[in-house]
């Protein structure tokens, strides 16, 4: 217990240094204002922010970047509220009752509700990372290739019961991000592969325009698509704090929705959507009077919101302890770790504890700063909001364009951007999602690097897999996955829980 | 965490000419035009789509050594990959035959080039004729990619965002980026 004060304080130490905190607070400030614009969600918007991190210091950018991630995500619920627009499946909750609220005039009290109900579930669950990990850590050195095999899989296969849609194309949308992991030069051969005798590709794809096109230019062709560069109306806002009555109803709320939404984010898949979802309809069915719910009931605002950032947050326990990203945005995690020369995994927490605890504590600062920041500025991100449309996406569009070109100083990068863009919008036109894809191509040179070495140890055995004890319960936890999504019942239920009207 | 589109929930108007109506709408019901009843012309699609990079996934690497279970070689797991690639495409282009669901909609055409031309172009001139042209083209070109905004303000719009740039990444970070063709400042 004393170790881990010790850890924290180590890590407060480094996040609230200046320099640090300033980063924090940037990327805090940048995250909220992208996250803002109806239709950006956080993976979008930490796709696009990834540039601003390249010349920063590892610790520094990994701070910044976490800061990103909270603005984002909370900007998302600020357009879900005011403008009834989700930014990403997982505010979508947030927009039945949290609307609802700012049409009755309550706006800045569903602000307010959802930027306390997220500090409060983002510092509980920054605690929960700071005892949990390096447990799991310690399990994970005792990992060979084998059990990072079965661990791959049951993260991957995790992300794809959690997606929505049809399974069979997510698990293709992985199997997608894989082939494109194998582009370059093999490392134990030094054969290339598919790279079309183009030397840029030699080196393999690189992550940013991979992550910009299909997340950045597909957002913005999307949005295009929708509101053609018109802006939105927005609610008004008058008052901004919370009555008792409000408090009383929302607190334990946000207690209920954190505890659901911790426990759901550690699952591999990542479940911000499923733990919203699943808050929501716990607390109307706690409810004495559920006819309130979609008419602006605090509950339904303060538990999804809760439910929503614990698991956003939880999810970095995997990432950082592991190394196995549970979803696209951690999986942008890892692939900045990896521009910093950072490899993620167990061993990071041992090697460089100033990178692990100062993140983790800049969670707590991050969620902090989100509050102060917030509140007295709910106003401007209401203004914004009225900014057309036909004004942002240029700049968007800008940003994106240099960002990707001084990752290596290189136009052949901003070319492969645009060329997936186009991928991103006939796969979201197929109704394939992108997010899938990401992941596998994060975890393919892993997972080929783990098959080979497991099979060479086992000289040439499959069974390996099923036989190691970690990594068989691992593959039966996947097949179980499996299993069940197969299962009509499991199944209706979910196609309802992703019913999205 | 899954980034699909989701159903536009707001009132906001679709105003211009190439939006195409929300995907929800336009493929409900089996009476609507461009969809065959039992059928789904999307999931056929997608699956044809995976399927083809998976056959050229196995194409491209039809020469590369496989190796042995217990010393795979660099053409294995491609290899693999190819074959699961075309096994789920073709699955889901069979059931897109098959089971009834969401048809194609349309494309909208103009987001889609405008953005694209824009980049491409950024990438074309950036290096020969520098950060200020390159952004003004990008700014240019994408602008028509949504509904387009008259001269003065979208000329400002340039501006600001080509002084933008320099003075965060030329000034601020201090990146060697060429800002102005190099006849002008030698």
């Amino acid at each position: 217990m004393m170790d881990l004060f010790g850890n924290l304080l180590l890590g407060l130490g480094i996040s609230l240094s200046p320099g640090n905190l300033m980063l924090c607070f940037g990327g805090v400030l940048i995250g909220t204002l992208i996250g803002v614009l109806p239709g950006i969600g956080p993976t979008a918007t930490v796709a696009m922010l990834l540039p601003l991190t390249f010349y920063l210091p590892p610790v520094g950018a990994l701070i910044m970047l976490a800061g990103i991630f909270y603005g984002s995500q909370y900007g998302g619920s600020a357009t879900a509220i005011l403008v009834n627009l989700p930014g990403e499946s997982s505010s979508v909750v947030t927009c039945l009752d949290g609307h609802a609220m700012a049409r009755q005039g309550k706006a800045g009290v569903a602000l307010a509700t959802a930027a306390l109900a997220s500090l409060f579930a983002g510092i509980v669950t920054t605690l929960v990372i700071a005892v949990a990990g390096p447990p799991l850590a310690g399990v994970a050195l005792a990992f060979g290739p084998a059990e990072y095999v079965s661990l791959m899989l049951l993260g991957l296969i995790g992300a794809v019961t959690l997606a929505h849609g049809s399974i069979m194309k997510a698990i293709a949308m992985i199997l997608l991000g894989l082939l494109l992991s194998m582009v370059g030069t093999d490392v134990n051969s030094g054969e290339t592969r598919f790279t079309f005798g183009l030397p840029q590709l030699y080196d393999g794809i690189d992550f940013v325009p991979l992550a910009m096109g299909l997340f950045g230019l597909t957002e913005i062709i999307t949005s295009l698509e929708q509101t053609g560069g018109a802006g939105r109306t927005t609610a008004p806002i008058s008052t901004l704090w919370p009555s008792r009555q409000d408090v009383r109803k929302a607190g334990p709320a946000a207690v209920r929705g954190t505890v659901l939404g911790t426990l759901l984010g550690i699952l591999p898949g990542g479940g911000a959507t499923l733990a919203s979802f699943a808050a929501y309809s716990l607390e109307k069915k706690l409810s004495r009077r559920p006819d309130r719910f979609g008419r602006g009931a605090i509950e339904g605002v303060a538990s999804p919101e809760a439910a929503n950032n614990a698991a956003a947050q939880a999810c970095f326990i995997p990432m950082l302890s592991l190394g196995i990203p549970p979803n696209a945005i951690m999986a942008l995690m890892i692939g900045a770790m990896t521009i910093h020369g950072i490899t993620p995994g167990p061993q990071i927490m041992a090697k460089q504890p100033e990178l692990f605890w100062g993140m983790i504590a800049s969670m707590l600062v991050g969620n902090v700063i989100l509050v102060i920041l917030n509140l007295p500025m709910i106003g401007l991100w209401v203004r914004l909001l009225k900014v057309p449309y036909g004004y942002l996406f240029p700049a968007i569009l800008v940003f994106c364009c240099i960002g990707t070109y001084t990752l290596n100083n290189s136009t052949f990068n901003v070319v492969l951007m645009a060329l997936f863009g186009i991928l991103g919008y006939v796969l979201r036109k197929l109704d394939c999602e992108p997010a899938p894809l990401m992941l596998g191509f994060v975890l393919g040179p892993m997972l080929e690097e783990n098959l080979g070495r497991a099979l060479l140890l086992s000289g040439g055995d499959l069974t390996v897999f099923a036989t190691r004890p970690i990594s068989g319960s691992l593959l039966a936890a996947c097949a179980i996955l499996l299993a069940l999504m197969v299962l009509p019942s499991v199944r209706r239920r979910r196609d309802e829980a992703f019913k999205e009207d | 965490m899954p980034s699909a589109p989701l159903p536009d929930l707001s009132t906001a108007p679709a105003s211009i000419s190439s939006v195409s109506p929300p995907a929800s709408v336009r493929n409900d019901g089996a009476a609507s035009p461009g969809r065959l009843p039992g059928r789904s012309p999307q999931d056929l699609a997608a699956g044809l789509l995976i399927a083809a990079f998976g056959l050229g996934a196995l194409w491209m690497g039809r020469n590369w050594p496989t190796g042995t279970l217990a010393a795979v070689e660099s053409g294995f797991f491609p290899r693999m990959l190819g074959v699961l690639l075309v096994l789920f495409g073709t699955a889901t282009a069979g059931r897109g035959l098959l089971a009834a669901g969401p048809g194609l909609s349309a494309w909208a055409w103009r987001p889609l080039i405008g953005v694209t031309v824009a980049v491409l172009a950024f990438a074309a001139t950036l290096e020969s004729l520098g950060l200020v042209a390159a952004v003004l083209l990008l700014v240019g070109l994408g602008n028509l990619a949504g509904q387009p905004l008259r001269p003065v303000p979208l000329l400002a719009l340039g501006g600001a965002l080509a002084f933008g740039c320099i003075a965060l990444f030329v000034w601020g970070l201090g990146l060697p980026l060429q800002v102005w063709p190099p006849q002008v400042l030698p």
